[in-house]
């Protein structure tokens, strides 16, 4: 029910905003005339060694931008990566399974870490605020600004098939494969601030930009809590959705983001 | 045979005169309503060469000569930087070429260089008019010499121009500014915001020794070309008089009134305290022209004394010709030269001393439209800026600096209030607009007027006209006024202004009968009907349909003229020009904006007078009239007003379909970056980002600042004021979007 308030009020949120941009986009000139732009970004996620963790490759997509006035654009994107956490680095966050055993051994749970390849997809849409530095010859779309991304996404494995936990059973370690074949999509909503910057080559509407961000998931639906530090799982469908998400988590702490685009008068 | 002798003396006669009557419906053409002067016929050399390639060709010069290495030094840094002020002044649209009173110098400087033997300096030589009310003569090291309207309006007869082309033709020769640089070693580096004019002065102003060589030299220059020496002397007579006008009358301010308009005593009063205060200082100012002390020119008295000494030496001077070239000619130039001079006045928005000179004009050539013009143009500027509360000084109105004879006029104009004002001027305006009745700019002028009169100065001018002789109760008034001018200590010349005031409808109200004395009360009643008529209509029209006003269209600039972008470039704490540099990037500013309003589908029309072999002759009247145009307009600093220069922008603004005009300027400064802590601190606490703040912290500093002004010509509104200022490199992608900007915002008038 949460979800779908939230959904709701983006959706209005993101209405209003259009609203607005029809109804202002009159008073700005643009860059030569070129008020949106259409942009293929790429977000090699580099600055993730900041959090520490598992590498993680480059997110691309795509984005509108529109600019209302010659300090503000809008812009909606929708970004994608498939990333996939190596073997041992699968191990980094310390996340441990507690299962019941079945041997009916002293201890009544038994422990195990996991190992192999974790892929998942996370596919975000976002709506960003861009507050154009015109003190300093910015003209939206053109120039230096400041801004927040909003975005929604969702994170979902894709392949489990080598994921394997050396469990310990009393002392007893063995190696024990789960598999789940009905994962479920997590929803993260994150909020970024950044500044970037976006410069046009000449009068030809082409355009690169790059961004720099800090942010953080503000909430997501996984059994995960963000701010809890527990690290113990009943099931492997959690576990590795946890995973999923501290990857996510860790690497939206700080990103650059570079991109080349086409205006559009 | 004596028939046909006779037949001839006939066929003569009518020949010379039709020639003279035709010669005299010419001079009455061309004076009678009265044209700015335009640059005419083939461009000079100075206009089609860039500064860089003069600088360049005065090097090689010096390059070939043998000086010292020191002294070539000095003469390189001199050649640039004399070039490049030069040439900034000739394409200032402030220099006349080819007209009458250009072509008349060059005639006199001919006959001078030829009967001195100095055929090759007429080749080096161009000679140029200097649209300046201020009397002044320059000749610059490339051999351009400019006389200013102010000083060709003062002179008296064609041997006082030849001295002055003698002594400035002698600078010239002795290479006097080169001199004055070595001298000094170092050349007054042109700032901003310095008057193209202050910018010269400073580069041509010379030692007393130079001046009195000069003086020498010239003298004997003249001596060979034959010219009375005399005239000589009264040249520097004129000039200590410089701050006089050309020509006085005594124009009482009881000229002014009638047997029932009489300006009250308290007004009197005020004025000749003002005049006398004023004379007091003018007696201290002629005393400082005498004073050779922190001065580099020689006192006048001296130079007069010295002269004089020369002229005794060479014998009598009677019977020397005054004239060479020719006496009508020079009555042409000199008559040109005032009506200029007026012009110029008005254009400075000085219109208490424009409307004193008009009367001084009056007198001397006759009444003309041209002069009815510029007097209702006075009173009309006068009467605005009143309403508007501006300082008077400003408008031609500073009582202690209007030296000699339109003091009292000038004290008037600056002690009256708005309703005295309103009241003088409209008796002044009607009689203007009954002698010219069908002028359309005297007309808009009138209206405008008297829209002031009715909505600022809250005047009903229906009552001026129905203001009946208040002549009772004289007796009372006159013992009233009689304690009053007893206790002033000045005595009262006028009862009748008394009795006036003691009727309730005088001291306050005494300008209700400036219309008492005319007698054509039709036409009388007829003009201040046109005149209410006019106000009303537009009021009463804004009230028929509120809802039109709010319904109007949004503006939409499609066509604009641009003064071409100037620049000034400067390099480190010392902000050292790159004159090279900037030449460059004038030219580089016109294609942008030219390349940029194309972009905004806003067809600008950049007028090209940069020096250049493309430059046109109308580019360059085009831009002479609308830079006198711009300057009235920011001289006068208001909204809404009719300009006088709005009539002569008509046409080329026509030709080029367009009604704005826009000016841009860019002030660049390049140099070290300051340490900046706060960034290194923050740079530090971000560590990645510490090898970009490094390469920033070294990095040049760059900043600009672009001024754009864009004026509405036919209505003088600003629509587009605005200043703009970065920290970055003139150039690329931030100087497009600044510049479309500009355009765009200028387009939809935001």
């Amino acid at each position: 029910m949460k979800l779908i308030a939230f959904i709701k009020k983006t959706t209005l949120l993101s209405f209003s905003l259009a609203v607005s941009v029809v109804a202002l986009a009159q008073n700005n000139p643009g860059y030569l005339g070129y008020k949106k732009s259409v942009d293929l970004t790429v977000t090699p996620m580099f600055f993730n060694f900041i959090a520490g963790g598992p590498s993680m490759k480059p997110a691309v997509g795509v984005a509108y931008e529109m600019a209302t006035k010659s300090k503000l654009s809008i812009r909606f994107g929708l970004s994608h990566v498939n990333n996939s956490v190596t073997q041992q680095n699968l191990d980094y966050y310390g996340l441990t399974l507690s299962i019941p055993n079945n041997s009916g051994s002293f201890s009544s749970n038994d422990y195990g870490n996991a190992y192999g390849n974790l892929n998942y997809s996370y596919t975000a849409f976002s709506i960003a605020p861009r507050f154009f530095k015109t003190h300093k010859g910015a003209v939206a779309p053109y120039g230096g600004y400041w801004g927040f991304d909003l975005s929604l996404g969702n994170a979902k494995v894709a392949n489990d098939d080598n994921v394997v936990y050396k469990m310990n059973d009393n002392g007893t370690t063995s190696e024990r494969n789960f598999t789940n074949d009905a994962w479920k999509k997590v929803k993260v909503v994150s909020l970024q601030f950044n500044v970037g910057k976006r410069r046009y080559f000449g009068s030809s509407g082409i355009s690169a930009f790059y961004q720099m961000g800090v942010g953080y998931p503000l909430w997501q639906n996984s059994s995960m809590y963000l701010t809890n530090t527990a690290t113990y799982f009943a099931n492997h469908q959690d576990l590795l959705e946890n995973a999923m998400v501290r990857h996510i988590a860790n690497g939206s702490i700080m990103e650059i983001k570079f991109g080349v685009g086409y205006g559009i008068k | 045979m004596l028939l046909k002798i006779f037949r001839v003396f006939l066929c003569l006669l009518t020949i010379t005169l039709s020639l003279e009557l035709r010669a005299q419906s010419l001079q009455k053409n061309s004076f009678y309503d009265y044209k700015p002067a335009r640059c005419a016929g083939e461009i000079p050399s100075d206009f089609l060469v860039k500064s860089s390639e003069k600088a360049e060709a005065a090097k090689r010069e010096i390059k070939d000569s043998r000086v010292s290495r020191q002294d070539k030094k000095q003469e390189f840094e001199y050649a640039i930087t004399s070039s490049f002020a030069v040439d900034e002044m000739l394409s200032s649209g402030q220099i006349l070429f080819g007209d009458s009173m250009s072509l008349f110098i060059q005639n006199v400087a001919k006959r001078i260089l030829e009967s001195n033997g100095e055929e090759e300096l007429l080749k080096k030589l161009r000679f140029y008019v200097l649209k300046s009310p201020i009397p002044n003569a320059y000749c610059t090291s490339n051999g351009a010499v400019l006389v200013s309207v102010g000083l060709l309006s003062r002179l008296e007869n064609e041997a006082q121009l030849a001295f002055i082309l003698s002594h400035e033709i002698q600078h010239y020769i002795l290479k006097h500014s080169l001199k004055e640089y070595k001298k000094i070693n170092t050349m007054k580096n042109a700032s901003s915001g310095q008057r193209l004019e202050d910018k010269l002065s400073d580069i041509y102003n010379f030692s007393q020794e130079n001046e009195n060589e000069a003086d020498l030299n010239g003298f004997k220059m003249m001596q060979r070309a034959g010219y009375n020496l005399d005239e000589g002397v009264y040249v520097f007579d004129m000039l200590k008089y410089a701050e006089y006008p050309f020509l006085e009358i005594t124009l009482p301010i009881d000229s002014f009134e009638t047997e029932y308009y009489k300006f009250p005593l308290s007004l009197h009063t005020q004025i000749k305290e003002a005049v006398k205060k004023g004379a007091d200082g003018d007696e201290k100012h002629l005393q400082e022209q005498g004073d050779e002390t922190n001065k580099t020119h020689p006192s006048l008295d001296r130079r007069i004394n010295r002269m004089r000494d020369m002229i005794a030496a060479d014998g009598n001077q009677k019977g020397k010709p005054l004239y060479l070239a020719g006496k009508e000619s020079f009555n042409y130039i000199s008559k040109m030269a005032r009506h200029e001079l007026l012009l110029l006045y008005l254009r400075y928005a000085d219109y208490g001393n424009a409307y004193y000179l008009a009367e001084v004009m009056q007198k001397l050539y006759g009444s003309s439209l041209f002069i009815a013009k510029v007097k209702a143009m006075s009173i009309y500027g006068l009467a605005h800026h009143s309403s508007l509360k501006h300082s008077m000084d400003k408008y031609g109105c500073n009582v202690s600096r209007s030296r000699g004879e339109w003091r009292p006029l000038i004290a008037l104009f600056s002690k009256m209030d708005l309703k005295e004002l309103s009241a003088f001027g409209s008796r002044q305006i009607y009689f203007i607009k009954k002698e010219y009745k069908d002028d359309p700019f005297l007309d808009k002028v009138s209206r405008d007027f008297f829209r002031i009169v009715q909505s600022n100065a809250l005047i009903r001018i229906s009552d001026l006209a129905l203001a009946k002789p208040q002549l009772e109760n004289n007796q009372d008034t006159t013992e009233k006024s009689d304690e009053t001018d007893n206790n002033s200590g000045i005595k009262n010349p006028r009862n009748r202004v008394k009795r006036n005031a003691s009727t309730g409808a005088s001291m306050g109200t005494y300008y209700m009968q400036i219309f008492t004395d005319i007698k054509d009360r039709e036409y009388l009643q007829k003009f201040l009907k046109e005149m209410q008529y006019s106000e009303l209509s537009k009021t009463e029209g804004e009230k028929q349909d509120p809802i039109a006003k709010k319904s109007k269209p949004e503006q939409v600039v499609t066509q604009m003229v641009m003064f071409p972008p100037q620049i000034e470039l400067s390099y480190g704490s010392e902000n050292k020009r790159d004159l090279y540099q900037e030449e460059d990037y004038k030219e580089f500013l016109v294609n942008k904006w030219d390349e940029l309003g194309d972009k905004a589908n806003l067809n600008i029309d950049v007028l090209r007078t940069n020096m250049d072999q493309r430059v046109s002759l109308e580019a360059i009247n085009d831009y002479m009239a609308l830079s006198d145009w711009i300057i009235e307009r920011l001289n006068n600093d208001t909204q809404d007003m009719v300009l006088f220069n709005g009539e002569f922008v008509k046409e080329p603004m026509q030709r080029k379909n367009a009604t704005h005009v826009g000016w841009v300027s860019y002030d660049y400064k390049q140099g070290k970056r300051k340490f900046s802590p706060e960034y290194m601190l923050y740079s530090m606490v971000f560590y990645p980002t510490f090898p970009l703040y490094l390469i920033w912290q070294f990095s040049r500093d760059y900043q600009f600042n672009e001024y754009c002004v864009v004026f509405n010509t036919q209505t003088g509104k600003a629509i587009h004021v605005k200043r703009k200022k970065f920290s970055s490199r003139l150039q690329g992608d931030l100087l497009n979007a600044q510049i479309y900007e500009t355009l765009y915002n200028v387009k939809y008038g935001k």
